[in-house]
Parts: structure tokens; C-alpha cells; sequence
């Protein structure tokens, strides 16, 4: 699988897509999980569907808050080097 | 309660002093009076995991009434499911969550608190005698099945858990389940019978952030569902870690992979092992001694003393050793059955013809789980009567699945399996028959579920049977045959953006 650049609206727009969201529910800065929006049986399926679509396998030590917790996070820490 | 109960915040912090919290649950408490709570009035809430639902389960048995705690994963339609199958006198969300909820008369949390002037003398005096709770093991629209737990029930339990747990005020042990659980409730009751401390949970579950409340925290005890035990694992494995504070881990609700139970004596170096089962209907019942984790990984016990099981064939009679039977518990470990709905309540906690030699005439729960009692007498799950899906330590009716598939537009039928997942215990799939496919069809059917069902009752996999489904010689669907169509692995290319 080929690494692919995703970046933040992409990101929001698979998360949103992914969970059944309104197109542009989201923000670059929408806390994820600290919220409560989405929890640990979503986090599991997040993980899944962002290993498809950038290539890049995530590791248990990755799976935190910082990483995951805004779309803009996720988008800098999915293009960050492995 | 005792003196040195405390609850202490996810980041490690006492946020009530001595007797604040006596005082805060006091002047809930009066904010139920006024609202006209009676002794078995259901006090029912919908509330982020934090102290304020605790304080209002707490407020809520002061009177005598019987606590709702919803799932939090719930849809809006499943609430509104539960709060009309529960009808309780109080309704309570979180702050800003009424617009969500629509229909209903909720009250918002804050709310209910600003509504008593001054309150509550920091006296409780909880009324335990009789029903204390409806704990709702099913989430799908329509059909909520609500457990009667009585204070009889947790009392036992309380008693036969802390014969091998044994909390100390030393003790700190960290809420993880659910206050719509009775496992979640004990845990509450164990470290305030103690006089230990409770450790509020982090925001969300992920491994991370658990390990850094355990740490904050300095957390003792920890109760978990298999997929937390993966997750935690899997992540202080690889960052070459341990939680040396936890002096008992406790698990329950399915099979935990073979290959995570072996790294425990690794990551949690100074825990005792304690595996036990039970349902919601009949809670806490068995247990693995810690001293025999190490040879007998994945028993799941013995029955505590005190609760009495069974193993029974279909003909009402006793399985002998090492044969595969139903687990019926009996007696005082049994909850008071699904509120108001004698005809489900029959079904599974009534004795069965033929086999009242065995029980007599006595309070009994099947639970639809065949186990098998090896040579010592410990006892080893072998299956699931039915079709029932065990998925991440829920359990989930293919049933209710099928019927919301069914009843949408387009779908001509819909089978629900169950496929091994190492870390849920099973994943969810589903086979649909449609009248037309369409690009959007599947789109079209995961925004329904997304609306209709729970976030842990999604199906993982969702696909289309090409064709007609193949029904058996009596004209039924032939589900064998579409169930093992769905182990097959999927061809699907990976969604491309």
C-alpha cells in the first residue's frame, strides 16, 4: 500500500463519514474523545479505517490522546515519519 | 460508608473534602424530594462517566429509589426507548444535552442542583432493602430488557467478592464500568464499605490514558472487560512498561486471547489474578483463585461460596464431569428478572418443565452458556446455546440487528453473525438481501444503524448476497450456509481518498 498525504479535511471528512457525522460537523481543533463524542468501541474502528487509508500501520504505543484526539492531530502525526 | 471513603479525580486529586461528598449526595438528595421521588420510583440519568452520576445513584437510594443508569454509548432513540420502558419520576443529562435527548422531560444536571436553595444536612442513611436498580443488558430500539437488581443481590456479592478481593482504606480502586452495570455499582460499594478510595476514570479508555490515571492515582485494583485488557497490554508491552501499583487485577465479560494472559504476570508484577464470570442476571458467581492462574488460564472458576449453580442436560438432569451442559444458577445470586416483562422473564429465569427435580421451586436463571466442570471441578466455557454475539464484553441479539435491518426499505432479508475477533471476542457481520442495489445502498444502511443502534452493537462487516439468499427445504432462510459465507474473508478494495 502506498503512503498518501492526508491532511486535516480529509481526515475530518473520513472521520465523518466513518461515524455518521454531518459534512463539516467537524473542526481542525474538535476534541475527539475528550469530549466524549466518540469513545473506545469508536476508537477501535478509527484506528482500522486511518491504518486503510494512509498505509501506515498505527502502534498500541501511538494510540493516546496527543496523537488522536483532533483531526488536525491526527493529521500531523499520521504524516510524521514512522 | 466509612469514614475514610474518598473519591479522588483521573488525575489523582481528592476534589471533596471530609464530608463534602456526604453533603453533595444530602443535597441531591432534596433535589429528588422536591422533584417527588418515592420509595421504587426509578430515578433514571444519562450522564457523562464523572462523580455526578454516582451522587445522584447515591441521592437516588436515600429514598428509596430504584436507579436507571442508561449506557452512555446509547442513540437518542435508544434512550428514549429505555426512559419509556423505565418511566421513571426524574430524568437527568448532562448540561446542554436536553435538545439531543428531544422527547422527554429531562432535567440537565446543574440544573437540578441550582433547584434546592440550601439542602441536605451531610447526613446519608441509603434505604437498602428492596429493588435497587434496573441494570439494561439490550440497547437496540424496542426491545430494552431491564434487570431488577435487588440490594439483597449486590449485598451478596459485595460479601463474596471481598472474601478474596479484601479492600483496605489503603486501597484505591479505579470506577472503569459502567454505573449501568452491577459490576460498576460494586466497585462504588466495595471502596466505601472499605473506607478505600475510588479513582474517577479518564475521559476515554484508551490504554494510554488509563496508565496515566493508574500512575496519577497510584490505582490498586482494576476491574476490566477483555478489549481493555488487550489495549492495556498490547500498549505496556511496547512501551516496555508495568503498573507495579496494582496489587489485584479482576476480569469478566468473555475470553481474554491466551497470549495477553500470559504477559500479565509481565506488565502488572505485583497483582493477583482474579478471573471470574457472571451475568447481569446472576452477578459475580465464579472465580479462579489467583493461585491457580498460573496452570488454569481461562477457567473460569469455581462458584463462590454461597452461590449455587447447576449443569444441566436438556432433559433436567445433572451433567457428570466433563460433560458440556447449561450453567442455571439458583437462589439468592439471582436478580428479580426483566422489568415489566413477565413473558421474557419466564423464558429465562422460570424452571423448566421437567426440571423442578433438579431445582425445586426455587428462584433460577438459564444462562444460555454451556460450560463443562473438569476433574477438580473447575469449570471451562465451551459455547453459546444460541446465536447470541459476545463482542468486546457485550452481549449483543443478532435478533434485534435482523429486525432494524428488515424493517428498512429495500432490504428483502438480513442474517447477523458473529466472526472471531482476537481482541472484541467476536465482531459483528451482516449479510443483506437487497430488492435493488444502488452505489449508496451500503452508505444508505450504515447511516441507519449509525442512528438506530449503539456504537458497540455496528456491525464491522456489512455486505451484500449476491443474489437471492438460499432458503432450506422448509422455505426458510438457510442461515448456516450465509453464516459461513460471511467467515469467508471479504475481497473489498480498501476505500480510497
Amino acid at each position: 500500500m502506498s503512503t498518501s498525504t492526508l491532511p486535516p479535511e480529509k481526515i475530518r471528512a473520513l472521520l465523518e463519514t466513518t461515524f455518521g457525522l454531518q459534512s463539516g460537523e467537524l473542526g481542525d481543533d474538535t476534541a475527539l474523545f475528550s469530549s466524549g463524542l466518540l469513545d473506545s468501541f469508536h476508537l477501535v474502528e478509527m484506528i482500522s479505517v486511518l491504518e486503510k487509508a494512509s498505509g501506515r500501520k498505527i502502534k498500541p504505543g501511538e494510540i493516546n490522546l496527543e496523537n488522536l484526539d483532533t483531526p488536525g492531530s491526527i493529521a500531523g502525526f499520521l504524516s510524521s515519519a514512522s | 460508608m466509612n469514614a475514610t471513603f474518598q473519591v479522588i479525580d483521573s488525575k489523582g486529586i481528592a476534589p471533596f473534602g471530609a464530608g463534602e461528598w456526604s453533603l453533595c449526595v444530602s443535597r441531591l438528595r432534596e433535589a429528588l424530594r422536591e422533584s417527588g421521588v418515592q420509595p421504587g420510583d426509578r430515578v433514571l440519568a444519562w450522564l457523562p462517566r464523572g462523580w455526578e452520576e454516582a451522587a445522584l445513584w447515591q441521592a437516588a437510594w436515600e429514598l428509596g429509589g430504584v436507579w436507571v443508569s442508561v449506557p452512555r454509548r446509547n442513540t437518542p432513540d435508544q434512550v428514549a426507548a429505555l426512559l419509556a420502558d423505565a418511566e421513571p419520576v426524574v430524568a437527568v443529562c448532562g448540561k446542554g444535552e436536553r435538545t439531543r435527548l428531544g422527547e422527554g422531560r429531562w432535567v440537565e444536571f446543574p440544573d437540578l442542583v441550582s433547584s434546592v436553595e440550601c439542602g441536605g444536612n451531610g447526613v446519608t442513611s441509603p434505604i437498602l432493602t428492596g429493588l435497587a436498580a434496573l441494570c439494561y443488558t439490550s440497547g437496540s430500539t424496542g426491545r430494552p430488557k431491564g434487570v431488577m437488581v435487588s440490594h439483597e443481590n449486590l449485598t451478596g456479592a459485595v460479601c463474596r467478592i471481598e472474601t478474596y478481593l479484601r479492600h483496605t482504606p489503603d486501597d484505591r480502586l479505579l470506577a472503569l464500568m459502567p454505573l449501568s452495570s452491577p459490576w460498576g455499582l460494586l466497585q462504588w460499594l466495595m471502596a466505601q464499605r472499605a473506607g478505600a478510595g475510588i479513582v474517577l476514570p479518564p475521559p476515554v479508555a484508551m490504554a494510554s490514558e488509563l496508565t496515566r490515571t493508574i500512575r496519577a492515582a497510584g490505582v490498586t485494583g482494576l476491574a476490566a472487560l477483555p478489549p481493555t485488557w488487550v489495549q492495556l497490554v498490547d500498549f505496556l508491552d511496547a512501551q516496555n512498561e508495568t503498573l507495579p501499583s496494582l496489587r489485584y487485577v479482576t476480569t469478566s465479560g468473555g475470553v481474554i486471547p491466551r497470549r495477553i494472559l500470559d504477559r500479565f504476570p509481565a506488565v502488572f508484577p505485583n497483582a493477583e489474578v482474579w478471573m471470574t464470570y457472571g451475568l447481569t442476571e446472576a452477578f459475580r458467581t465464579t472465580v479462579l483463585p489467583a493461585g491457580e492462574f498460573h496452570h488454569r488460564k481461562g477457567s473460569l472458576g469455581k462458584a463462590c461460596p454461597g452461590v449455587a449453580i447447576e449443569i444441566v442436560r436438556p432433559d433436567g438432569t445433572a451433567a457428570g464431569p466433563e460433560e458440556a451442559g447449561e450453567l442455571v444458577h439458583l437462589g439468592d445470586c439471582v436478580t428479580r428478572g426483566y422489568w415489566r416483562q413477565p413473558e421474557m422473564t419466564a423464558r429465562s429465569f422460570g424452571v423448566r418443565p421437567g426440571h423442578d427435580a433438579l431445582f425445586g421451586n426455587q428462584p433460577v436463571h438459564y444462562s444460555g452458556d454451556q460450560v463443562r466442570r473438569d476433574e477438580e471441578g473447575y469449570l471451562w466455557f465451551v459455547g453459546r446455546d444460541d446465536e447470541l454475539i459476545k463482542s468486546g464484553g457485550y452481549r449483543i441479539s443478532p435478533s434485534d440487528i435482523e429486525e432494524i435491518l428488515q424493517s428498512m426499505p429495500g432490504v428483502v432479508h438480513a442474517v447477523v453473525g458473529g466472526i472471531p475477533d482476537e481482541a472484541l471476542g467476536q465482531r459483528i457481520a451482516v449479510a443483506v438481501e437487497l430488492a435493488n442495489v444502488y452505489d449508496d445502498s451500503l452508505d444508505f444502511i450504515r447511516s441507519v444503524l449509525r442512528q438506530k443502534l449503539a456504537s458497540h452493537q455496528q456491525p464491522h462487516h456489512l455486505r451484500i448476497w449476491p443474489g437471492s439468499m438460499p432458503l432450506n427445504a422448509h422455505g426458510k432462510l438457510n442461515r448456516p450456509q450465509i453464516l459461513s459465507w460471511l467467515l469467508e474473508p471479504e475481497s473489498e478494495p480498501s476505500p480510497i481518498l
